[in-house]
């Protein structure tokens, strides 16, 4: 009995210590993972290796900037048509002012696509009583860069249309029966113009039209727009005095159509306007004058702008092209101080920089005379 | 054989009873060591209790004043700098939000009195900047410590928005021995901050970084990495890294440029040393933010802008 005892207690201590021994190790595996930085000092220190030129600062490459300005189909277009052209090549650029992470669409595509901290979900809609319906011309092959517009600013619209070549039931996308091409851009934009009145005129009292590279703060084009009636013949933007008689608005700035405007060139304009012209925004200028749509000026009373053609670090850098000069209504201003504090609109904004805007402007706050 | 058997049966006894007395011996050290382990991390763990949700509120953009309210903390704000960078980095700085700060002091190697540059007593470089810092700190003590609450070091490429770090002090005790910066948990024990990203150095941490840290056992002079070795220097002192994030555990102090941040562009380091896991998206970012890194010069400009005078109405 005593010998039957004794073996008991002996394999049941085996037991115990065997069982304490596995949790043990499995404790400490588990463990293992985030105990190996703290501990582990053959770790590199950082910076050294860490090649600094591929950060920088919120604003274009030489390589975007160049991109997108060969591919921008208003205003250098219409320069190219009008005057010797200056294209903007890095070297009339300082590049060591410039900067910018180098991402491709790709890398913000897969970054932002699925990201469970979208930016989709927290944002409040700017007061309804004023409707603005936002609508984008893109193209099959450049839903990537408009997906970030519709993430981001375009939340904001009341209604959001995007016009291509091809309808996308998914994107969504609307088809319009005119080719891709810088050369048919105007057409795609009356075309675009027509549908919107066949379809939508009753259905908002202001018409935004924006680029895919465009950033607006709708807010600010509501606040702007409150003083103003959707019944009077007339069109926002930024003020080009030049190649139209009353001048014409950028394209690329984005520019605002009241209704009015747009059920009159849906009633007299497929017949008047001229539909083949290179520069869209021109070729708009001059359809509204023709109709009697006037284009109206947005400065601020202290005459900032409002709607702006380019980034804005440009605007701030005042490293304006030649052209821009002689065309921009109020004299190429630069300077933080010459841009509105209600500022509406900025061009060529990549897709990244649409994300830094929206949490600049949407979250990134200054607590002024407060303490906890 | 009876006597044998009985013996051998005595000495199994015994030796069972000697390895069982070792097995629990050694069972109670390794329960002690991973207990030790566990403490090791004290920084991790809080950072990842800390629930963040996507509160993404819309905040309104207040127009920049530049009143102070009487009881917020005066803050004097160092920029580390050198003579080949006075007109293309630190001028800028100087232009934006440099101004903002109770007092900025730009420290170089050269003292140029139409920038309003001191110079220090140490070579030029990277391999120099622990000294630069050390001697800055000591010029800084010797000449400002008590007219000042708070002492903010950052880079000539550091944007700091000085409001959000002024609301982010105010509830602190000055005469802590404490620091707050972008938290890196390696290398040393209870971890350092980022030197890019700006750190703030309460009055008592200054007093002991001052007055002790030219003892060659517990600080480095010079060489190193300058985050590294004045977070050693401090560590030794007896000074600790605050919690650095706001209430919701979204970071303020960045080391990257907010783009960066947004989308999660990070070297492979960071994923490891940074001590709230290198997290991406503006939902890990606060508001109230205080500062990024690698800020181009012009960017300050765009940056101001934004933050102190586009309104959103």
């Amino acid at each position: 009995m005593r010998l039957q005892m004794k073996k008991l207690m002996y394999s049941c201590e085996c037991i115990v210590i065997l069982s304490i021994i596995v949790s043990l190790i499995t404790v400490h595996i588990w463990k293992c993972p985030s105990t190996a930085s703290v501990t582990d000092e053959s770790k590199p220190l950082p910076p050294e290796s860490f090649d600094k030129s591929r950060l920088g600062g919120v604003s274009l490459t030489n390589e975007d900037l160049h991109k997108q300005m060969g591919d921008d189909s208003n205003t250098f277009m219409r320069a190219r048509d009008t005057k010797v052209y200056k294209p903007l090549y890095p070297g009339s650029f300082d590049k060591s002012r410039l900067g910018g992470v180098s991402l491709t669409n790709e890398d913000l595509h897969i970054q932002m696509e699925d990201d469970p901290n979208t930016f989709m979900r927290d944002f409040k809609k700017p007061n309804s009583t004023i409707q603005v319906l936002c609508w984008v011309l893109t193209s099959p092959t450049r839903l990537k860069n408009s997906i970030h517009v519709k993430n981001t600013w375009a939340r904001r619209c009341d209604q959001l249309l995007f016009f291509s070549s091809e309808t996308n039931s998914k994107f969504p996308t609307i088809g319009l029966p005119v080719p891709e091409g810088h050369d048919k851009l105007s057409e795609k934009t009356f075309s675009a113009l027509e549908y919107m009145y066949n379809h939508y005129l009753n259905q908002a009292d202001w018409f935004l039209k924006a680029d895919d590279d465009t950033y607006v703060i709708m807010e600010n084009l509501k606040l702007f727009l409150s003083g103003k009636s959707p019944n009077d013949l007339v069109y926002y933007g930024h003020h080009f005095n030049a190649l139209v008689k009353q001048g014409f608005h950028s394209g690329g700035a984005g520019y605002v159509i009241s209704k009015a405007a747009l059920k009159k060139f849906g009633d007299f304009g497929k017949k008047n306007c001229n539909n083949g012209g290179v520069g869209e925004d021109v070729e708009i200028g001059k359809c509204f004058e023709k109709l009697g749509v006037e284009a109206g000026k947005s400065v601020d009373s202290q005459g900032r702008s409002r709607f702006h053609c380019f980034h804005p670090e440009l605007h701030v850098v005042g490293q304006y092209p030649s052209w821009y000069f002689e065309y921009d209504t109020y004299h190429a201003k630069m300077g933080e101080r010459s841009m509105s504090d209600s500022a509406i609109s900025f061009h060529y904004i990549t897709p990244s920089n649409m994300y830094m805007l929206e949490y600049f402007i949407y979250h990134l706050h200054v607590h002024q005379a407060e303490v906890k | 054989m009876r006597a044998r058997q009985r013996r051998w049966r005595h000495e199994t006894e015994v030796l069972s009873f000697i390895i069982k007395v070792g097995l629990y011996c050694s069972l109670v050290v390794t329960g002690y060591l991973i207990g030790a382990v566990f403490q090791n991390d004290p920084n991790v763990s809080i950072y990842n209790k800390i629930d963040v949700s996507a509160n993404g509120d819309w905040i309104q953009i207040n127009k920049g004043d530049e009143e102070k309210p009487s009881n917020s903390p005066s803050v004097l704000c160092w920029i580390a700098t050198a003579p080949q960078f006075l007109q293309n980095r630190a001028s800028h700085v100087k232009s934006t939000w440099g101004k903002r700060c109770d007092k900025t002091l730009y420290f170089s190697s050269v003292t140029n009195t139409t920038f309003g540059a001191v110079g220090l007593n140490v070579t030029e470089g990277r391999e120099h900047l622990t000294a630069k810092s050390q001697e800055a700190f000591r010029h800084i003590y010797n000449n400002y410590f008590n007219d000042y609450d708070w002492f903010l070091k950052a880079d000539d490429n550091t944007y700091v928005i000085v409001e959000n770090l002024k609301y982010f002090l105010s509830g602190k005790d000055k005469n802590e021995p404490i620091y707050f910066g972008h938290h890196f948990q390696s290398i040393i024990e209870g971890g350092y901050t980022s030197g890019g990203a700006g750190y703030v150095l309460s009055k008592e941490a200054l007093r002991r970084l001052a007055e002790k840290g030219d003892d060659k056992i517990l600080c480095r002079q010079d060489g190193g990495a300058e985050d590294v070795e004045i977070g050693t220097c401090l560590h030794n002192l007896g000074v600790t890294v605050g919690y650095s994030h706001d209430e919701s555990g979204r970071s303020l102090f960045h080391c990257f440029d907010p783009i960066s941040h947004l989308v999660g562009r990070y070297p492979e380091w960071y994923k490891k040393f940074d001590a709230a896991g290198a997290q991406k998206g503006k939902a890990y970012m606060g508001n109230d933010a205080i500062s990024f890194h690698y800020v181009k010069p012009m960017d300050m400009y765009l940056f101001d802008y934004f933050l102190y005078h586009v309104k959103v109405h």
